[in-house]
């Protein structure tokens, strides 16, 4: 009674403010409200409800919310919270929420740090894991759904598709189901991928190859993404990524959720980046496994480089061309000083590719 | 019984102000956030109810009217079940639209979404403000809503058909017509709120802004949200039926101020890549409210309890619960 401080009750039926004496009641363990009516009413410290904004607080029971107390001492409201923290009255989020400035910022370093590595270290593993875990039929029914699409509106060249496949069946792609390779009329300079092992040559970039080594280049690297299975690997990397933000940043505002998802998407280009140095790399070793020059590569890539100084092909942009790539490949092939065969057959097929145009 | 009387006795008089502010601060707002932000994380997003209570609370308790603040009764767990029910009507309009696009029935598919999701939002109005209001409570008076629901639906429909057929141009009658049915439907006690917008007036202004905003090549962006803000404002009013009294509303924002506000912050925003975001809800609140003057004659001591007992809260209410936080 002695440290009562001086408050407004609000008895639910009219807005009528009542002046009332309010004290922290350790005896009865409880809010002692004095001056409503004769009598003395007690809310339980367990079941208070307060909410707090700077100085002020309104409190009312959990269990009946339709009486208040405001109190405007922020001493006596502090005293309140301490008593109920130090009985366990209190839950995390009340402990969290009193822990002040500097530990709320050592969270946000905290949340940020973790969703970083949960994204860079996490993520990554859990995609890898997960297409480990997925069928190679769940590849090829993904792939022919856009195969049949490709194959149904864009032009077949049937000629040079029968030697582009004769052409492969005398390399050694490594083990896996078939790969089918097909050459489209279009002056894109251009080729890709499908996960089912369908392979689209545009035969503009055709024209650019100038020597079987280097069309062998580019077969190798594009069966290199069907291999290692590429494509799926994006999909669920940035799936997972994508979850990942959405769960992290959903809650907190739309510019952060904004900027989440340009730099999901930003990754998920530097993940195509590596698994086009991946794709390079196998490639380079079905040539050597084949016998086949792998300086075809390097002269492929200094070709399209070359062949379009200005604007870029669609080839690099799809496939983006650093110098950096390229140079990794000569340095590859700098350390092999093995002299590679002349390919009859291949070399013929090339030839017959060429007269065709 | 003690009263504190001191107020009363100006109530006596004719239009007298009444001041409302926001005293809520960023620094308060950004422990409630982060702490917020952490649990929600760390429990994979299902502590996100629980979060949106405690921010209302703070909120809502930082917002003074005539010397007394407001207070959010609600709870994450009231607030869960609107967040669950959410979560599946979602989840089965895009199991449909799944289901339609694998039978190769793309436009029905998109057409079920489209009108899932619209059918949704007259749904979600009603629901958020029978909750919203009904969890509001100033003094220990509540708020409510008593709008009707198939009433909200019809009303939703036929706007946006002749919107449709108009091309748009019906779109201005159609948010004032929802807006005055809705303010029109809010309690306070025994206060009824009023608002008085005129399709015709919101089309002008609209059209004046839209064509002022070109010409001063964005510019003018901002005292066109002034005038929206001020004519959401001036057109409230707040009633005393039995007494045969009222308050007005009235804004005194400015465009310069407007464009102080929401330059300053966006460019906090952008800077601090979101992290501000505590102290741009404060600084607007604490505009918006500042910038809001109430006049009138009602007795503020004198209201009385309208609205259902809030223990009393029944499966109807819960059934009504789907709090997607619309203003409209």
């Amino acid at each position: 009674m002695e440290h009562g401080v001086p408050a407004t009750y609000f008895d639910g039926i009219s807005s009528r403010p009542f002046a009332v004496t309010v004290s922290l009641d350790e005896r009865s363990d409880g809010l002692l409200l004095l001056g409503i009516g004769d009598g003395r009413i007690v809310w339980p410290a367990k079941e208070l409800e307060i909410h707090r904004s700077g100085s002020v607080a309104t409190i009312c029971l959990e269990s009946d919310k339709s009486k208040s107390v405001h109190i405007e001492q922020s001493a006596f409201i502090d005293a309140v919270l301490r008593y109920r923290s130090r009985k366990g009255y209190t839950g995390i989020y009340s402990r969290l929420l009193s822990s002040g400035v500097w530990v709320h910022l050592g969270l946000t370093a905290l949340i940020i740090g973790l969703i970083l590595l949960a994204y860079f270290l996490l993520v990554p593993f859990i995609a890898e894991k997960s297409v480990a875990l997925l069928p190679v039929s769940y590849d090829s029914s993904l792939g022919k759904m856009i195969s049949d699409n490709v194959l149904e509106t864009e032009s077949v060249d049937t000629a040079k598709t029968r030697i582009v496949r004769d052409f492969a069946s005398g390399i050694d792609f490594g083990a896996g189901p078939p790969l089918v390779f097909t050459v489209l009329k279009s002056k894109e300079e251009n080729a890709y991928a499908l996960p089912d092992g369908h392979i689209m040559i545009y035969s503009g970039i055709l024209k650019i190859i100038s020597d079987e080594s280097e069309l062998a280049a580019l077969m190798s690297h594009e069966a290199a993404h069907v291999r290692e299975r590429h494509t799926l690997k994006l999909l669920t990397r940035n799936l997972a990524g994508y979850l990942l933000v959405s769960v992290a940043i959903s809650d907190v505002n739309g510019i952060m959720a904004v900027l989440a998802d340009n730099a999901n998407t930003l990754r998920s280009l530097s993940f195509s980046r590596t698994f086009e140095a991946e794709a390079d790399l196998h490639g380079l070793e079905t040539l050597r496994r084949n016998a086949i020059d792998p300086n075809g590569m390097s002269r492929l890539f200094h070709a399209l480089k070359e062949h379009h100084d200005n604007s870029l092909p669609a080839f690099l942009s799809t496939h983006p061309l650093s110098g950096e790539r390229i140079r990794y490949i000569e340095e590859q092939n700098s350390a092999d000083t093995r002299v590679y065969p002349v390919h009859a057959d291949l070399k013929s097929l090339f030839k017959k590719l060429q007269e065709g145009h | 019984m003690d009263s504190t009387t001191t107020t009363q006795k100006q109530s006596q008089q004719p239009a007298l102000a009444f001041p409302l502010s926001f005293k809520g601060k960023g620094s308060e707002y950004f422990g409630i956030v982060i702490v917020n932000w952490l649990l929600t994380v760390v429990t994979l997003g299902l502590y996100y109810p629980w979060a949106k209570a405690r921010q209302l609370q703070y909120l809502y308790g930082a917002t003074e009217f005539y010397y007394s603040r407001f207070t959010f009764l609600g709870t994450g767990k009231e607030m869960f079940k609107g967040f669950i029910r959410a979560i599946l009507i979602f989840t089965a309009l895009y199991l449909i639209f799944f289901l339609l696009v694998f039978l190769r029935m793309p436009i029905l598919a998109i057409l079920e979404l489209y009108l899932g999701v619209l059918a949704l939002l007259p749904l979600a109005i009603h629901g958020s403000y029978k909750y919203r209001m009904s969890r509001t409570a100033w003094r220990s008076i509540r708020m409510g809503y008593r709008g009707d629901r198939n009433e909200l639906m019809r009303l939703f429909f036929k706007g946006i058909f002749y919107t449709v057929i108009t091309l748009g141009i019906y779109g201005a009658w159609f948010s004032m017509n929802l807006r005055n049915y809705v303010i029109r439907h809010i309690r306070f006690g025994n206060l009824k709120f009023d608002y008085r917008g005129k399709g015709s007036d919101y089309f002008v202004l609209n059209l004046k802004g839209y064509f002022l905003t070109l010409l001063t090549l964005g510019i003018y962006v901002f005292w066109w949200q002034r005038e929206l803000f001020n004519y959401y404002i001036d057109n409230l009013s707040v009633h005393d039926e039995e007494n045969g009294r009222k308050f007005s509303f009235r804004s005194t924002a400015t465009g310069a101020e407007f464009f102080g506000l929401l330059a300053i912050n966006f460019l906090l925003l952008v800077i601090t890549l979101g992290l501000a975001y505590p102290w741009i809800v404060t600084r607007t609140l604490h505009f918006a409210f500042g910038h809001i003057e109430i006049s009138g004659d009602i007795n503020l001591d004198a209201l009385s309890q309208t609205e259902g007992n809030y223990t009393d809260a029944t499966g109807e209410d819960i059934s009504d619960m789907l709090d997607f936080g619309f203003v409209i």
